[in-house]
This record gives C-alpha cells, sequence and structure tokens, in this order.
C-alpha cells in the first residue's frame, strides 16, 4: 500500500516529467509562460512601481518575440504540418 | 424537400445572427434614447445630411473660407450618402442619427463574424466565432474611439475588416468572380477616413504577401492567387479613381503631405504620445493616459479590475502558442498570430524596444508619418486578438469536451465574463452617462432661416475665436462650433483643432485685431474682414467655460463692448443665443475692382493699419489689394510674426484702364462654379472673386447673346464635364491670375479696343469660374461607375447562366 504523501509525489513527479517533455519539444514555451507571468506581475506594479513594470513588460515582450522567433526558425527548419489543427 | 428545409434554416440562422448584431450594436448608445443628437467631440454628424452629402460632392468646399480645398474629404462622401439617404427616405434627424452610430457596430460585428466563421473549423466554430465578435466590439479600444465620436473611423475599420475576408475568401473559393465583385462594392468606401483607409490596405497588403509566399510551393495555386490579387487591385483602383484623380492631381501640384502631414508637426505628436504608448498600455488596447486623466469617462480605466481584465483577454489570446506550434497551425492562425506581436511592437512607436526600427520607418518610408499617433497599429493587434481568442476556444473546447464535456458552459461562461468586464462601459448603454444627446436650440434654425434669406454669398465671421472644442449652455460636453457648419454659408473661422491663430490669414488677423486694445486695430481688422467679403459677425452669448477656454462670459463683454464701439459694424439681429453685427458696406463675393494697389508688404494687421492710416480704405470704394511680400497660405503656421516692419510698406496704385469698371452679376450654379455677367466692358479691369485663392480656380470668358447670359442658369449644365464639352471653342482662358485682399482670387480681365483677342473686344459677355480639379472627379466618378455597372452586369450574367444550365 501507498501512502498518500507517496502519491502526491509520485503525481508532482509526473507532472514535471511531462513538462520535461513539452518543454523539450517546445523550447519557446517556457519563454511564452514567462511573458505572461512577468506581464501579469507589471500588471500589479503599475498601481505603485511605475518605472519597475515598464521595465518588466518590455523584457516580457522580448521573451515573446524570442519565442515566436524559435517557432518560426523550427517551421522553417522542420517545415510545417498545415492542417494538423 | 429537403433542399427548401435547408434553405429555411440558412435563412433562420441569418436571421438570429443578423438579430444578435444588431442588439450587440445597439447596446452601446441604448440608454441615449430617440431625441436629440449625438454629436460630441469628432462625431462628425451632418446637421443637414441632404445638403452635406451635397457640398462633399465639390472638390472645393465653398463654406468654410480658411480652409477650402475639399479633396481630401471627398472620400466621405459614400458615409454621408447614406445619412442623407436615410433623411431622404424621412427618417427623423435623430433616428438617422443614431443609425450612424448602430452601422458601424454592426458592421464591425458582420464583418468579424464573417471573417472568424470562414477560418475556424471543427465543432464549437460558432461559439467562437461570437466570442471572437463580443471582444472585437466590447473592448478598449473601440471604447476609446467612441469617446473621442470617431464614428467615421469605427465605419472605415469594419469595411477593412470585409476586405480582408473577401480577399481571404477570395482566394481559396473557386468562384473567385464574386468575391471580386464583393470587394469592388465594399471598397467605395475604403477612404471613409484617410488614415484608416490606409491601414486597411496595409493589413491586406500584408496579408496577400504572407499568402503569396506560403503557397509559392503550390504552382498553380499561386499562379491562381497572383491573378484574384491582381483583378481585385485593379477593382480597387477603378472603383476608387473619382476620389484618386483629383488627390493625385494635388500631389502634383502642392506638397500636400507636408501640408498636412509634416514631418515636424507630426513628430510633435509622436513625441507627445510617447507617454502613452509604451507597451504596458498598448497591449491593453488603451493610451496611458486614460489610466491617470480625471475625467468622469476614463473612471473605468482609473480602476483595476478594467485594465486587468483586458489585460488577461490578450494574455489568452497570446497563450494560443502554449497549445500549438507553429507547426501545426494553419497559415491564416499563424497569420494573425504574427500580425498580433508585429502591430504590437509598432503600436509602441518611439518607446522601448522597438524605438530604432520605428524611427528608421519614421525617417525613411515615405507617408509611415501619418502613424504619428502609433495607437493606430493597436487597430491590427485587435483584429489578430479577436481571432485569436476564438479560436483559443476552439482548442480549449475540444480538451474539455474529452475530460468534463457538461463543463463547456461553465468555461465558455467565464471566457465571455472577462471579455465583457474589459468592455464594461460600453454595456452600460451610454458610457457611464458621457454619449448624452443633446437638443440644438430652436434660434439656430431661425439664424439659418434668417441668413439665408439675407446673405448673398457674403461670409460671416465667428466671435468668439474657438480654437478647439466649444462648450454651450445647451450641451453636456464639447463639440466642434456648429456655426461652423449649420448656417451653410461662408464662414471665417479658427480652424477647429488649430491651437493658435494664424497670422496672414483673414480669420488669424480678424482675431488678432478685435482682440487686442488698440482701437485703430479694431478698426484694421474690420477693414480686413471687409475686404475678404464678410458680411456679419456673429458672436456666441451661449458658449460657457470648458477646460481649454476659460473666462469666457468676460472675453464675451469685451467683444460686445469693442463691436459697439466701432463705426464700421452695426448691430443687426439678436436671437436668443447668439448675435449678429453687420458690416457697413460690404463688399459683394464677386466684383470688378474700381481702385488696383500693389503694396510691398505682407497681408498682416500691421500692415492693414498702415493702409487704414494712409487712407486706402474709403466706404463705398471696391478696391484690390495685392500684397507683394505676401506667403502662400501653406507657408504659414501658428504663432508666425510679421515678417517685414511696416515703415517700409509702399503704396503703388496700378493702371488699368481710364474707364469705369463694368457691372457684374454674378450666380453659383455650385461650390465648383459661377457664372458673371460682365456688362459694359470698356476697359480691361480687374475681377476680384472673394473666395480662397487657389491655382486650381480658372476663369474663361463665353461668349453669349445678351439674352442668354445668367437668365439661362437652369440650362447650366451642373457638371463641370458637361459645360466644358458644350462650351468647346467658345472659352478663353483668362490668364492672369493673382491673390488680391489678401486670399482671394484676381484676374486681370483685358477687354474694349486694348485687347488683343477679337473675342475680348465685346463690351458684354459672361465669365466662367470654374474650379478646376472636380473635372478630375466627375472623371473619375465615370470610371467607376462603369466598372460598377460592370461587376453588377457580370453578376446578371452569371445567375442568368446558372439559371439557364441548372434549366438545361
Amino acid at each position: 500500500m501507498i501512502c498518500s504523501g507517496e502519491e502526491e509525489i509520485m503525481l508532482i513527479k509526473k507532472i514535471i516529467k511531462k513538462a520535461q517533455t513539452y518543454i523539450k519539444k517546445r523550447p519557446s514555451a517556457i519563454l511564452i509562460i514567462s511573458f505572461i507571468l512577468l506581464f501579469i506581475i507589471s500588471a500589479f506594479l503599475l498601481v505603485e512601481q511605475k518605472k519597475i513594470a515598464e521595465y518588466i513588460a518590455n523584457a516580457a515582450y522580448c521573451l515573446l518575440i524570442i519565442g515566436v522567433g524559435i517557432e518560426v526558425y523550427q517551421m522553417i527548419k522542420y517545415g510545417e504540418r498545415d492542417g494538423k489543427e | 424537400m429537403m433542399s427548401k428545409n435547408l434553405r429555411i434554416k440558412k435563412l433562420l440562422r441569418y436571421f438570429k445572427l443578423t438579430l444578435f448584431f444588431l442588439i450587440i450594436s445597439i447596446i452601446p448608445i441604448w440608454n441615449s434614447g430617440i431625441s436629440g443628437l449625438i454629436i460630441h467631440a469628432d462625431t462628425f454628424f451632418p446637421y443637414f445630411p441632404k445638403e452635406s452629402a451635397y457640398r462633399l460632392a465639390y472638390t472645393w468646399n465653398g463654406f468654410f473660407i480658411t480652409s477650402m480645398d475639399n479633396t481630401v474629404v471627398v472620400p466621405n462622401l459614400p458615409l454621408h450618402s447614406i445619412a442623407a439617404g436615410l433623411s431622404w427616405l424621412g427618417l427623423a434627424l435623430p433616428l438617422v442619427n443614431r443609425i450612424w452610430f448602430i452601422l458601424p457596430f454592426f458592421l464591425l460585428a458582420a464583418g468579424i463574424y464573417y471573417l472568424t466563421s470562414a477560418l475556424y473549423k471543427g465543432n464549437g466554430k460558432e461559439e467562437a466565432s461570437i466570442l471572437a465578435t463580443l471582444f472585437f466590439i466590447f473592448n478598449p479600444l473601440v471604447r476609446d474611439q467612441l469617446v473621442g465620436g470617431s464614428v467615421s473611423i469605427l465605419f472605415a475599420r469594419a469595411i477593412g475588416v470585409f476586405l480582408l475576408v473577401l480577399i481571404i475568401r477570395g482566394l481559396e473559393s473557386p468562384k473567385k468572380g464574386h468575391y471580386l465583385i464583393g470587394i469592388a462594392f465594399i471598397s467605395i468606401f475604403i477612404a471613409t477616413d484617410m488614415i484608416v483607409g490606409i491601414i486597411n490596405l496595409l493589413i491586406v497588403a500584408s496579408f496577400i504577401i504572407y499568402y503569396l509566399l506560403t503557397s509559392y510551393s503550390e504552382r498553380q495555386k499561386f499562379a491562381d492567387s497572383c491573378k484574384f490579387v491582381i483583378a481585385a487591385a485593379f477593382l480597387i483602383l477603378l472603383v476608387n479613381l473619382w476620389w484618386l484623380f483629383p488627390i493625385a492631381s494635388k500631389f502634383l501640384t502642392t506638397d500636400i503631405v507636408a501640408e498636412h502631414l509634416g514631418t515636424d508637426k507630426g513628430k510633435d505628436i509622436l513625441y507627445a504620445t510617447k507617454g502613452s504608448t509604451n507597451i504596458l498600455y498598448v497591449i491593453r488596447m488603451m493610451y496611458g493616459y486614460v489610466t491617470s486623466s480625471v475625467h468622469p469617462v476614463h473612471a473605468y480605466e482609473r480602476t483595476f479590475i478594467g485594465p486587468l481584465a483586458a489585460l488577461l483577454i490578450v494574455l489568452c489570446a497570446y497563450s494560443t502558442l502554449l497549445f500549438i506550434s507553429f507547426k501545426e497551425m494553419n497559415r491564416y492562425t499563424r497569420y494573425f498570430y504574427l500580425l498580433a506581436v508585429v502591430a504590437t511592437l509598432f503600436a509602441t512607436g518611439m518607446n522601448t524596444p522597438f524605438k530604432v526600427v520605428f524611427k528608421f520607418f519614421w525617417d525613411y518610408i515615405p507617408l509611415f508619418n501619418i502613424f504619428r499617433n502609433p495607437m493606430k497599429f493597436t487597430y491590427f493587434s485587435v483584429i489578430a486578438y479577436s481571432y485569436l481568442i476564438g479560436f483559443l476556444w476552439l482548442i480549449l473546447r475540444e480538451r474539455i469536451a474529452k475530460h468534463a464535456s457538461n463543463r463547456i458552459l461553465v468555461y465558455y461562461s467565464c471566457f465571455l465574463g472577462v471579455i465583457l468586464i474589459s468592455g464594461w462601459p460600453l454595456l452600460t448603454g451610454n458610457l457611464i452617462g458621457f454619449i448624452k444627446p443633446v437638443e440644438i436650440p430652436k434660434y439656430y434654425d431661425e439664424a439659418r432661416d434668417w441668413i439665408q434669406k439675407t446673405n448673398n454669398y457674403q461670409s460671416i465671421l465667428i466671435l468668439p475665436n474657438n480654437n478647439w472644442y466649444v462648450k454651450y449652455k445647451w450641451t453636456p460636453y464639447d463639440l466642434q462650433d456648429i456655426a461652423v457648419d449649420y448656417f451653410f454659408a461662408p464662414v471665417v473661422s479658427n480652424f477647429p483643432g488649430r491651437h493658435e491663430i494664424v497670422k496672414g490669414q483673414l480669420d488669424g488677423i480678424a482675431y488678432e485685431g478685435l482682440y487686442g486694445e488698440d482701437m485703430d486695430y479694431h478698426i484694421s481688422a474690420i477693414e480686413a474682414l471687409r475686404l475678404g467679403a464678410v458680411k456679419y459677425i456673429m458672436l456666441h452669448k451661449d458658449e460657457v467655460d470648458n477646460l481649454l477656454h476659460k473666462d469666457i462670459e468676460n472675453e464675451v463683454d469685451n467683444l460686445y463692448a469693442k463691436l459697439n464701439s466701432i463705426n464700421l459694424v452695426k448691430h443687426e439681429k439678436s436671437f436668443e443665443g447668439i448675435d449678429f453685427y453687420s458690416i457697413v458696406s460690404p463688399l459683394p463675393r464677386i466684383y470688378a475692382a474700381d481702385e488696383y494697389y500693389k503694396i510691398s508688404g505682407d497681408y498682416s494687421i500691421d500692415t492693414l493699419y498702415f493702409l487704414q492710416k494712409a487712407g486706402l480704405f474709403k466706404i463705398h470704394h471696391r478696391s484690390a489689394i495685392e500684397f507683394i511680400r505676401q506667403k502662400s497660405p501653406s507657408d504659414l503656421w501658428p504663432g508666425e510674426d510679421s515678417q517685414k516692419p511696416i515703415v517700409n510698406t509702399l503704396i503703388s496704385k496700378q493702371y488699368i484702364s481710364d474707364h469705369k469698371p463694368p457691372k457684374l452679376e454674378f450666380k453659383k450654379i455650385n461650390p465648383t462654379r459661377y457664372l458673371v455677367d460682365v456688362k459694359g466692358a470698356e476697359g480691361s479691369f480687374v475681377l476680384v472673386f472673394s473666395d480662397s485663392f487657389n491655382k486650381g480656380w480658372k476663369a474663361y470668358i463665353r461668349q453669349k447673346a445678351d439674352d442668354e447670359r445668367l437668365k439661362a442658369k437652369g440650362e447650366e449644365p451642373l457638371s463641370a464635364l458637361w459645360s466644358a464639352w458644350s462650351d468647346r471653342g467658345n472659352r478663353l482662358e483668362i490668364k492672369e491670375h493673382f491673390m488680391v485682399n489678401g486670399f482671394a482670387n484676381g484676374w486681370i480681365v483685358q477687354t474694349g479696343q486694348e485687347a488683343k483677342g477679337e473675342g475680348q473686344k465685346a463690351q458684354n459677355f459672361e465669365i466662367v469660374l470654374e474650379y478646376k480639379p472636380q473635372i478630375l472627379l466627375e472623371a473619375g466618378v465615370l470610371i467607376s461607375a462603369v466598372t460598377l455597372l460592370g461587376c453588377i452586369g457580370y453578376l446578371g450574367y452569371d445567375l442568368f447562366r446558372r439559371r439557364r444550365n441548372n434549366a438545361d
């Protein structure tokens, strides 16, 4: 019998493994996630720390551009699979 | 039977959709009721739609004396024709006004639905399209446009969406002809707002280039697409020739770009908007200033919830890339994703991280300075976001359906909720009480009737000097001076939107003189107005202070005191909220001068003061004065001082003829053509036409029998082309055209025995004054009309052919 703590660890491990596979498959994803998180942070910071919020937002958008760049590069390199969606 | 059922089902679906679009278009103005007019800020709703459309059908305005060339607003004609058509059908003005607001919303909704429903695939595409539509209608950008009253901009944007979707559908469809015809018809409205028109073409061009690049490997498809694109471009060009022709002539004759969109002028706005267009604001589709504005209409932006919801929904759009990679996306999704990223960058203008690229475009790409307010790029992003939001829903829906299909509605409601929260004030029905209708006071109608009865095409000066929005006692918000548009008479006024008075122009001289403290300068200002064929001075007493114009009551009292103390003006008529003074012995709109002077000075209040002191101005004299150091109006910018000291000014009387000037009568055919009947011209004379000087105005001598002149006005064709054709061989151009009285058109008409040509020796003849670019407009109208008729003919032929094939 596996105790509930081990069950949770297993689940976390499973999620981490899944995430690793996902990030390996989609290297741009981490950049897009960072972009989203940083923008949410900057929205909260905007109330008190306008300058820092703007700085973070600019950095976040740069991450998005890099992420999109990687996607475009991969598409050109490996070809598109139009219509899969 | 089955096909009949299918058809009924299809019709029912269209009916439901139309009803849905109609409901969401009415919501933003629902609480404004149906009485009074919504005319805040830049609404430009025509108070008299039929007359407004008539005015726009001419390349010369004829009603606004300091800005007469109408060419750049002629493309507004199709939109104004809709209002005119509704008015002509007998709809009350408030109802036409509400339709004016509802129509662009309806078209925006229908356009984006048409776009997304064509591109989405799979289960839930209807729901996804509705999400996209609701986001496209209820977002901060639309809210900003509605607050600014930019109905024509919203309308032009809707046209852009339709154009894009027709191109997209046409490229993929085997029935390309039908889409081409749709493109031809929709493109009539493409320049309803000139800048949005260019943006629309940019977005379409960007898509076409992208599409052709991505279909390059499929040779047949590529060839077909190229043919379709070329045909579409030709059709758009041909259908729009009616306004492109006169505009093109402007490009050839004057530097219209420098005049209207000058790089330096644009730079001010570009830098002024810098603080409001950093990425934090742009990504939420709103200006930065709204978050710190104290105006009640921006109350929602100051709350935390509205901007956060807008940000969340945009981030949802960007998160599409987490669920599906570029490799797996279809070409349309990829295009819209890239469009969102690139357009957002452009919208940040001179802010980090894109300022170097933006500056490069600004400096080296022709016409790029139309984007002096880079927020205009946000419109591209909003189209892309709409598509991506619906698309994301399709992905999520598929996943939800796999695991918990009963939760689809819950998730959909959450999505919808965030969209509605981000666009909330649009759902209140009057933007938190901002869009209120106003009733135009009856005394404006009384004044209008009186002016039309007593004024013979002479002008009206408007006081006080309102250089931006005005607030009246009877309006809840600021609007553009009603007098500019309401009386249907030529108006001398500071151009709405100009911050300062322009020295060296009639309106600038009048304001400069009358607002000074020196009584002699007041008189000089009145003399300038007399020279400018101004008959009435109108004084608003119904204005109240606003943010831009303070202490208005005191200003009006001062103006009353000044006008009452000048002998050259007398109080003429009083209405409840406005007063009219008349200028003693005003010059007519068209006259033969009895004296002709050349002044070696510039056209300024100081020179006029000097001339007045020198006794040049005499009541009942009709002089023509040429200021030989005068700058052209396009060189004048606010705040510029007189160039030379007046001590150097010399007056030199010019010899024209020993004879008295002839008697003139004139008739106005339309704003671009006047007929002048000349009687008893024994010698040469100076003909003065008191309309802003423009090289486009031409004067022709036309020989006609005595009883045929002017009387035959009913027979004079309205069309400039037709008139030129019927006069062929009977028109002799008067070449000596110059600026007179500081702003007007003057010609030296060589007649009598000393004239060279045989045709000019007659004493009685007719002069045709014509604004030449009108001919170009009419030629363009002919070509555009033939193109559209050809399209209709093709549709008819196609229908006939299909029916015949079915019958066979």
